[in-house]
């Protein structure tokens, strides 16, 4: 770093404002003031970087209050801007976590694949570097991604969403600015960027509901103890409360224990008519029962995403929360912001809803039925479905 | 042919000198109406666009005065002080976190009032293009009284609650769902099991049934014989009104636990004939701050506000002006705070 001893004596205090007094004070004023420090240590030491000494960094800190220097929004655009146009020689690098023994397996998985390209293309977008690194078996240890971080002097990073089997992550979370993707399941108070989930389910039920199925049920999966299916939930529930047909199915959630023939149990019990469901293969196993999908049951995916074989369903916008989760992260960099915040925050990306083969207007005199208890529904519907606020039924 | 054209090209293209075309795109009068619309074609058929970061720059370098040119970020409100804005404490916290977080950014911020005697749309428009504000938080604007609609094209907005408003832009808000889930839990956890939702219908339909989500899920766990009906305040109802909703649905329920949102929970339970805590417990979900009287959650305004304005400072970061075709939703969580009104139950009884 910067020796000072090294450098002509600073100027008598004359040198302080030679500026005009409105003038905005520029890190150069700064730097003079703080003893004749170079003005790139101003900056980094405003930017809390750890090379800089906390002597130092106090000592640019109070010479910034006394001139009231502000950063410059204008130029900080600018800068963006400019970027563009010129290629920067070291961009700053964003580590991106992901929970996958290669990367390949990544790339199978059309979600994460998702995530993994809307995050790439929003650090392009902002001109920066962005790197994956894998944990998990056969891959790196959280504690060794920690150090390997450290010692490339990689601040920012974006917890890619985690499976249930990864509940604990050992860094040093003072030295980063991170957010986290979805990963209900882990207790970090992190910034979190999820597609939302509640307005999936909302989305589907209405949508079943609307074509005049009736007895919806909801069936998801979770391991143990993990939350991920909590926001399906609760949007299920909302809409089964709001419609009119009380008796309502109550949802199912299988785990790795649940016994093989209780789908179909919980549907004859139920009397279920269709289903919306966190996975996508389910119409076989239906099939399997003797049911004909879409006739005798409807059924609505709440992720359809890298489907291929038109299951109606949920399409979200993982790209979106991919890029959400940079643009986020790189704003926190901007501000220096490192650790975790004192209360969890959630920014929530809507989904949108695709037609599919797996549920249909169910038939004339059902259709008749509903158009009698809801003369509008219909049109509503249309105008209604992909827009974020629903329409509560009357 | 002209991957990111200048004026220089639109010049070779019109067959003028460069500064000819700089004054012609900005309507100089001493440009010949004929050269202007020549040189404005030209401009139009190469795609010449002006670039705004660049102009705001070149702006800003041409002043010696720099103070008033830092880009602005104005908060609108729709409730002036004179009928109580600043009486309101969850209110100023919400714009002193969001002032604090755009001026640590290095943005000008201004509070501005759309309401009787200050700003309608169309004056509220002309200050913020004279002052050269080009971010707006719509800040917890109240139904029932002055919306805006202003050319949003021209503005990065977000929006702090307001739900009910034009336009659909990001939005931040407190966690509604996380609040009933936490508080339902806590008082669980202190040893209630008859716990109890009581939420005013107008705040259940501004949150988008956010109280009612939460409240279902918890309940989703129990035996339908645990199960309570959520009660909903009827519109525009105040304390008078919902007391004897309260006694009628305490009793007919058998409910030891008070889930309420209205800040004057202890005071309705009393009035409804109960002892508090001894009869029925009672927790808050918005407390404006910590009240040792009443156990419950104060909301993060001031995380609200400051969030609102770092979410609008990475749209005006990367120009994003308008109405994004998928806007997000941000929740923000508050703290609990054990109080009087609900203690461990083994002690009370």
């Amino acid at each position: 770093m910067f020796k000072e001893t090294g450098m002509t004596a600073p100027l008598p205090h004359p040198a302080i404002s030679p500026r005009e007094s409105n003038a905005r004070p520029t890190m150069r004023d700064i730097a003079r003031l703080a003893g004749g420090v170079h003005p790139s240590t101003v900056s980094l030491a405003l930017r809390n970087h750890p090379g800089i000494s906390e002597a130092t960094r106090k000592k640019v800190c109070a010479a910034a209050r006394k001139l009231g220097y502000r950063p410059d929004p204008l130029l900080d655009a600018f800068n963006t801007h400019r970027l563009e146009v010129l290629p920067h020689k070291a961009p700053p690098i964003i580590a991106f976590m992901a929970d996958f023994e290669s990367r390949s397996a990544l790339e199978k998985s059309p979600q994460h694949a998702a995530l993994w390209a809307g995050a790439r293309s929003a650090a392009e977008m902002l001109h920066c570097q962005i790197e994956l690194f894998l944990v998990g078996k056969n891959q790196l240890s959280p504690e060794r991604l920690n150090s390997i971080l450290r010692a490339r002097g990689i601040v920012s990073l974006v917890i890619g969403a985690c499976r249930p089997s990864t509940t604990h992550l050992a860094f040093d979370w003072n030295d980063y600015s991170a957010v986290k993707i979805e990963s209900p399941h882990l207790d970090i108070p992190l910034y979190t960027l999820s597609s939302d989930q509640r307005q999936a389910a909302r989305l589907a039920f209405r949508r079943l509901y609307d074509l005049g199925y009736r007895r919806l049920g909801l069936l998801t999966h979770h391991s143990s103890d993990s939350k991920q299916d909590d926001l399906y939930r609760a949007g299920f529930l909302l809409e089964q409360r709001r419609s009119r047909h009380a008796a309502a199915v109550p949802p199912l959630t299988l785990t790795s224990s649940s016994a093989p023939n209780v789908v179909e149990s919980w549907i004859r019990a139920n009397a279920v008519d269709a289903i919306v469901s966190d996975t996508l293969d389910l119409p076989p196993l239906l099939a399997r029962m003797g049911l004909e999908v879409p006739r005798e049951v409807g059924f609505a995916a709440l992720d359809a995403t890298g489907d291929s074989n038109q299951v109606s369903g949920i399409i979200p916008d993982h790209a979106r929360v991919g890029a959400q989760a940079v643009e986020q992260v790189v704003g926190l960099m901007r501000i220096n912001q490192r650790g975790l915040p004192a209360t969890a925050s959630c920014t929530y990306v809507p989904v949108s809803w695709r037609e599919g083969a797996t549920c249909a207007l169910r038939s004339a005199a059902h259709f008749e039925e509903m158009m009698k208890e809801f003369p509008h529904s219909h049109e509503r519907t249309r105008e209604n479905l992909n827009s974020l606020t629903l329409t509560p039924t009357p | 042919m002209f991957s990111n054209p200048t004026i220089k090209d639109v010049a070779r293209v019109a067959g003028v000198h460069f500064t000819t075309v700089s004054m012609a795109l900005r309507g100089h009068p001493s440009i010949p109406p004929a050269t202007r619309d020549r040189i404005v074609a030209a401009a139009g058929r190469i795609g010449y666009q002006r670039d705004s970061v660049f102009s705001a720059l070149s702006n800003r370098r041409s002043r010696t005065e720099t103070r008033n040119f830092a880009p602005g970020i104005a908060y609108v409100v729709n409730r002036s002080p004179e009928n109580g804005y600043f009486r309101r404490s969850h209110y100023r916290m919400l714009v002193e976190g969001a002032r604090k977080q755009a001026e640590a950014l290095g943005y000008r911020f201004e509070m501005l009032v759309v309401d009787k005697g200050y700003h309608d749309s169309a004056s509220l428009y002309e200050h913020l293009k004279k002052q050269g504000f080009t971010g707006l938080i719509i800040g917890a604007f109240e139904p029932g009284r002055a919306v805006i609609e202003l050319e949003w094209s021209e503005f990065s907005v977000v929006k702090i609650d307001s739900r009910h408003m034009h336009p659909p832009v990001t939005f931040i808000s407190t966690d509604q769902l996380n609040g009933v889930r936490l508080v339902v839990k806590k008082m669980r956890a202190l040893g209630y099991s008859r716990i109890g939702l009581a939420v005013g219908i107008e705040d259940e339909e501004g949150t988008d049934d956010m109280h009612l989500s939460g409240f279902l899920l918890e309940q989703n766990e129990l035996p339908p014989s645990q199960t309570i009906p959520p009660l909903f305040f009827p519109r525009g109802a105040v304390a008078e009104d919902a007391i004897p909703l309260v006694r009628s649905w305490i009793k007919e329920n058998g409910i030891d636990a008070v889930v309420c949102n209205w800040t004057n929970t202890r005071t309705m339970v009393t009035a409804a004939g109960f002892r508090c805590p001894e009869d029925v417990a009672c927790a808050c979900l918005c407390l404006g701050r910590r009240n040792p009287a009443l156990a419950g959650l104060v909301a993060n305004m001031d995380l609200v506000g400051q969030r609102g304005a770092a979410l609008l400072a990475t749209l005006m970061r990367s120009e994003r002006r308008g109405i994004p075709t998928s806007a997000t939703t941000t929740y923000v969580q508050g703290n609990w705070y054990d109080g009087t009104s609900a203690p461990p139950r083994n002690q009370s009884s």
